[in-house]
Parts: structure tokens; sequence; C-alpha cells
């Protein structure tokens, strides 16, 4: 049955027209292709915050959590709630490396900690990672738009890529990050909508909690069973696997905190995904399983529904038409919000570890044009992938299958790199390929994840694949890192913990002084030939001196950033307090205008 | 049917070892330092966030049974 009436579909389309006008109109802020990658450096945490939770909402998300959650209750929000663990790792450690260390890519990481061939290595596994995530998410919105209008589940993932490629090959990260606030967003208030529609449908809270099972509500599943949705097998899988993954080597993501104006600002939206907005979308994607739950109890909805499709079931029975169409609306924005950070982490892989490989020292616009292009093929790729991902029995069983046969060697590799100042470039290389190697024979002869099963039945053992991996991984690059003779530590600077204070140095070109940012000052622009100079008192007060770098902004919050400058300070006027000389072309490429005042803030 | 304290005891004890491991690495490397207030107020907010996560779950346990 074809669900939805053609104000739904005009709401739909409407969406589609308004995303990729918005997402293109940003195209004008692309001068380089920092600006494509990067955004420029530029955004402030909140709007990075709400990017992130786009990105890692899909719609896989909605439908994968719903199934499970209208199967199991819950603890569909348990994977959304266990990435606080990651925090001092990722805000103390990884982020000041890639920050100060100015890494435009995972590879680079890799070339600069270890040598180029585990920079290839990686690109080949990043690229099967990236395109993969692609891949399942185009799969997702095919079944979705299957159930509701009946279409061919590739012909769907065509459209949404097609107009995913055309808004990024325009605006790239800036695009993606400003799109992603709004579709972030929608998809959070649709959550909540399905949540309080549903309610309203089965009459009171109080009977939406009396018709679900104690089972029903607990946070976790049952420690070994079922064997499709243990929580030993979903904890390895989703909080080492997937988790890890996605904060440590997905590109689009490094991308995104690279685009943060400061590790400061980095930490913040760090904090406001975990704490706030994670919790949030655990909730907006997983609740229309409960409401189906309750309502199939109470006799409102039929007990012989597909999981895959109770997310559109519900909506559609809870809504009046056109919300249903907002709803649907929000399911392609959670897909379109994570497909363009994949995107975007595709083409700047292409471009920094690929074509400037085999065309280095060339004009920035022959890599903008390829980042473009590479955006278009990294779409085509993805809808190629959808037949595979066709073939699994269910949208959870091939996220998962795919996330955690792919990720653990990296992850291991990049933990390794930053935190043990002796790990060597053998080690690297070899728990890469051989690590790689182990995870295809885990797929190929599952009975050597038996002696990690906890107690799980054999037909789910998959998930502990994830953990067999983490630990083969482990021993190899301890036991490799044993028997082979490490890097000099002056060899990389900013790239272990060790030396993080050394690529402060580098960053800055000279000794850092991060301890007093935070300060602002508000300043009215002079125009000058070039550079920038603050007056004496400004100067003072931010504890700031010439060389010290300075983040420039439109003084007007809400814009988050997207009109501002990263500058070196110079030396200081004795004119007007508030005043701040700045040169033509710092004033052109930070976007600003004259006539409104600036915020400055002490970077490093 | 399993405790349903048993998957929260597993998960916190293994998610306390590696949160606790790299905070005391940031510490021991001066990537961080306890004697800048800032760093202090940082330190504190991360480990506040973990004990919410933690009271989080301890409650929906709980309240699972009401």
């Amino acid at each position: 049955m074809i669900k939805g009436t053609i104000l739904d579909f005009a709401i739909i389309v409407f969406y589609f027209l308004f995303i990729l006008g918005f997402g293109t109109f940003f195209g004008k802020y692309v001068k380089s292709t920092k600006d494509f990658f990067f955004g420029g450096q530029r955004f402030s945490w909140w709007l990075i915050g709400f990017s992130c939770v786009a990105t890692t909402v899909g719609s896989y998300s909605f439908i994968k959590y719903s199934a499970v959650a209208y199967q199991y209750g819950f603890s569909s929000t348990m994977t959304y709630l266990n990435d606080w663990f990651i925090l001092p790792l990722f805000v103390f450690i990884w982020l000041p490396i890639i920050y100060y260390a100015r890494i435009t890519s995972i590879p680079e990481y890799f070339e600069k900690r270890f040598n180029s061939t585990t920079r290839t290595i990686s690109v080949y596994i990043l690229l099967i990672y990236l395109l993969g995530y692609i891949g399942i998410n185009l799969y997702t919105i095919g079944v979705a738009f299957n159930a509701m209008f009946g279409w061919d589940v590739m012909v769907t993932a065509i459209l949404i890529s097609f107009v995913c490629a055309v808004y990024m090959h325009a605006g790239g990260q800036t695009s993606v990050i400003m799109t992603d606030l709004a579709q972030a967003l929608l998809l959070l208030s649709a959550g909540f909508l399905v949540f309080f529609l549903g309610l309203d449908k089965i009459g009171s809270f109080t009977s939406f909690w009396k018709s679900l099972p104690y089972e029903f509500k607990l946070p976790f599943s049952p420690f070994n069973k079922p064997p499709d949705f243990n929580f030993v097998g979903i904890f390895w899988q989703d909080a080492f696997g997937s988790s890890m993954a996605f904060y440590f080597m997905n590109q689009g993501i490094l991308m995104r905190f690279l685009s943060v104006r400061s590790p400061r600002d980095g930490r913040k939206a760090m904090f406001l995904v975990c704490l706030v907005l994670m919790p949030l979308a655990a909730f907006a994607v997983a609740n229309a399983g409960w409401i189906g739950r309750s309502m199939q109890q109470l006799g409102l909805l039929s007990a012989n529904n597909d999981p895959n499709h109770i997310f559109v079931d519900v909506a559609f029975t809870i809504t009046k038409p056109g919300i249903f169409g907002f709803i649907m609306a929000a399911l392609i924005a959670a897909l379109m919000s994570t497909i363009d950070t994949l995107i975007n982490g595709v083409v700047a892989i292409g471009v920094n570890d690929i074509v400037k490989k085999f065309a280095p020292n060339k004009e920035d616009t022959f890599y903008l044009k390829w980042a473009r292009t590479i955006s278009l093929v990294a779409a085509v790729i993805g809808v190629a992938l959808v037949p595979l991902f066709m073939q699994f029995k269910s949208i959870y069983l091939a996220h998962g299958t795919f996330i955690a046969a792919v990720t653990p060697p990296m992850i291991v590799t990049i933990l390794f790199g930053i935190l043990w100042k002796r790990y060597t470039t053998k080690a690297a290389i070899f728990t890469l390929t051989l690590g790689s190697i182990a995870m295809l024979i885990s797929i190929e002869w599952p009975v050597v994840l038996t002696f990690l099963s906890h107690g799980v039945a054999p037909q789910g053992l998959q998930y502990l694949r994830a953990l067999y991996g983490l630990l083969v991984c482990t021993a190899i690059s301890i036991g490799t890192t044993l028997l082979t003779k490490p890097k000099a530590l002056q060899d990389i600077p900013g790239l272990v913990v060790d030396t993080i204070h050394e690529g402060k140095v580098l960053f800055k070109g000279g000794e850092p002084d991060d301890f007093d940012e935070g300060k602002i000052v508000h300043c009215y622009i002079a125009q000058t030939s070039e550079g920038v100079s603050l007056s004496t008192k400004m100067m003072e007060y931010l504890q700031a001196k010439p060389g010290d770098i300075l983040y420039i902004a439109d003084e007007r919050w809400w814009l988050g950033g997207l009109r501002s400058i990263h500058a070196k300070a110079g030396t200081p006027h004795e004119g007007v307090d508030n005043l701040i000389f700045l040169g033509t072309d710092l004033i052109q490429q930070g976007n600003l205008d004259v006539k409104r005042r600036v915020t400055v803030i002490k970077i490093i | 049917m399993n405790s349903p304290w048993l998957p929260f005891i597993y998960q916190y004890s293994i998610f306390t070892i590696f949160f606790m491991f790299t905070t005391i690495i940031a510490l021991k490397k001066n990537v961080i330092s306890l004697s800048h207030p800032t760093e202090r107020r940082i330190l504190f907010e991360i480990f506040a966030g973990y004990l919410f996560f933690i009271i989080l779950h301890a409650s929906m346990i709980i309240i699972a049974g009401v």
C-alpha cells in the first residue's frame, strides 16, 4: 500500500529543493580547498555539535533503531549513550594532535607518524569504510521509500545521492555544516513529534508505560541473548568498533572537528554532542519503536508488522496528511546530513592522498575542481554498493557486520600511534595488513570467534568480531613493536601524546600560550593594507603578544563563525581602544563586513 | 533471565579502566595540568559527565521495575 498523500509528497519535494538551494548558497564562501574541506577553521562549537549529531543520525538510525526498539525496547538507546568514556582520549590527546599538526586526512597522519606505505594502506581501508557507509545509508532510505511509496530501492538511492552530490559539489564543508544544522533541528524535532503524537494516540503516558513489559524498559539488552541483539556483542561492536571508528577514523568527523575555530571549541562541541545531543537523538530515533510496541499491545496497531517498516508504519498511523510528509522529510534529512559528510570525507582523502600524490604542486583551483569531481564519483560508487547490502537479513546486521569487519585494524593503529611513542612503523604496517587479513578470516570461518563468545549462541557471534579484531591487532602491535626499532621522538613532533607541546610550537611558530584563551573583545574595523593590529589595551586584556594567533569574527554569534578569520597579531597600535586595523585581504577572506563590529579572541 | 545489572557492571568496569587509563596518561604526559584552574575545571566536567551516565543507566534499571 502506498502511504502518504499528495500533500506529504509535496512537502518532501519542497524539502529536497530547500536543502539543495540552502546548501548551494554556501558555495560562495568556498574560495580554496581549505574552505572546501575545513570551512576555513572558523566555526563555533554549537554549530559543529549540531552538525556532528546530524551526521551520527543517519536514515539507517531511524529505521534500524526503531526496529530494535520495537522488538527489544529501551535497550535500543544503549549504543547512543555510551560515547562518554572516549572523552579524555579525544579532547586531551587526539584533538590537539590533529588540530595543531594541521592534519588534513587520517592517511596524512599515518604518513607523518609512520611512513608513506601506511598512508597508502590506510587510504584503501578508509575508502572502503566511507564508501560502504554511504552505501548502507542509501540502502536504508531506499527501504523507507519502498515502504512508503513502493519505489524501487535503487531509484531512491540514485535520486537522493544526486541531490547530496550537487550541493556538496558547490559548497563543500561549509554547505555540509550549515545544512546539517538545519537537518539536525528537523530530525530531532520530528523524532519528538512522533513521540507526542504517539502518546496522544495511546491516550496517556501512564497507558504507554503500563502497556510495556519490565524487560522492555531496561536500558541494556540481556547479557548474551538473544543472538541478534545481545548486550555483550553490541557493546564491543558499537562502543569499541563503531563509536571509536566514528570519532577517530571517520574522515568526515575529523574534518568537522578541524573546522572549529579552536581546540577549545572542539572540546565544547564534543561535550554538547555526547552529553546533550546524543541522548536526545537516542530518544528521537528509537521512540517510534516503543510507541509501536505499546500501540500493538493496546490493539491500536497490527501485530504483523515488519520491524524494518515500523518507523514508517507508526508515523503513518499517528499523523495527519502533511505531518507525515514532514516526518519523512526528517528521515531524508538524516540521510543527507550523513551522506554529505561521508562524501566530503571521501573527497578529502581523494584529493589529499591520491590526486596530490600524482599531481603535486598544482594551483589550488586544480585541486578544487578535482574535489568537486570526486564528490560526484563517491555518490555513484555509494549507489553501486546498495545491492551488496540488500543481501543482508536486516539493516542492523548489515551495518554492524560491515563496521566491525573494517575498523579494528585502523582503530588499534591510531590508538597505539598516539599513545605509545615506541610504537613502530613496522608494527603499524603489520597491524593494518595482518589485522585486515585476520578480519577476513573471521568472516570466512566465524568459528575463530567462538573463544570470545561470552555464552552468545553461534548465530550472534558476528557481533563479537570487533572484540576479536581489537585483540588480534593489539597482539600484532605489541609483538612487532617490541621486536623492531622505533622512530626518534624528535622525528614525530606533535604526533604522539608525549610531543603535543612541540606540535603547538610548530602550529604557532613560537612558544604557545593557550592558558588564557577564552577572553573576548569587541572592536570596530579600520581597513588597512595588510596585517592585524589591536590597541595596546585590548592586547593586554587578551594577554596577547605580537605573533599570537587571533580569531576575528562577525559579532553576530548566530552566524556560528561563518564570517571570520584567523590571523597573527601584529604590533599593537596606540589609537582608539576598540579599533582593530585589518588588512583588506583578511577582510575578504573572512567575508567580514567593515560596517559591523567584530569579536576578537586569542587562540594560542 | 540474566540480572539486569550484569551488563551495567560489565560496561562500566571496562569503560572505567579505559577512561582512567587515558586520563592518567594525559596527566602524566602534562597534556593537562591540575595546577591550572581552567584545566582542573575541564577534568571535573569530564568526570561529572561520566558519573551522569552511570547514574542515568542505574536509574533506568531501577525505574523499569516501577
